[in-house]
């Protein structure tokens, strides 16, 4: 076995993980805002590792381009998503988004 | 079987914990665990499109990300004050 064999399995793998671990996170968490915390890794650092693996077996050629097309399409959209998420839960929450006139206070205080 | 098959399986069990998360809980919870499975469907078919070896395959994992995106664009807004 080759080492870019050997660097794509590693990177494939690495990827599953990552995959896996952010599903059992999204499991396990209490309420939405933490379990959004754990789409994060699975929306950004699985695309790029998997692509990475792509391009690595396909070298650029159309999967490998495309593959990272993907991968970019998930990065940019992914964080959007999620504070997009929030917001909607903050706002059925507390009826806003703003920043509220008591959180203000407990910040300001030691 | 090549190893990017095995990998496209081992990331569809990841769907059972989404499944699960999208069963119960609050609206927004349920959100949360639709709109991770997007991101582990658009994972597998990026993966099988590999596994196929066919360039075109890439596309539907293209398209999947795009629209899942819009989707929950399209819930969150509606959770919002509608839902």
């Amino acid at each position: 076995m080759s080492p870019r064999e050997l660097a794509v399995l590693a990177l494939l793998a690495l990827g599953v993980g990552v995959t896996l671990l952010s599903c059992l996170g999204v499991l396990v968490m209490r309420d939405a805002y933490d379990r959004l915390h754990y789409t994060a890794p699975a929306g950004v650092l699985a695309p790029l590792v998997i692509a990475a693996a792509v391009v690595l077996e396909e070298r650029l050629s159309a999967a490998g381009i495309k593959a990272v097309l993907v991968a970019l399409v998930l990065v940019a959209t992914n964080p959007v998503l999620g504070h997009a998420t929030a917001r909607a839960a903050r706002i059925r929450q507390f009826g806003e988004w703003r920043v509220r006139e008591e959180e203000r206070e407990e910040g300001a205080s030691p | 079987m090549n190893e990017w098959s095995v990998a496209a399986l081992a990331l569809l069990a990841g769907l059972v914990p989404c499944g699960v998360v999208c069963l119960r809980g609050s609206p927004v919870d349920r959100l949360v665990g639709l709109e991770l499975a997007g991101t582990v469907d658009t994972l597998v078919l990026l993966v099988l499109a590999q596994a196929y070896d066919r360039a075109i395959y890439f596309d539907l994992a293209l398209a999947l990300a795009l629209l899942s995106f819009a989707g929950g664009l399209v819930f969150a807004r509606f959770l919002e004050r509608w839902i």
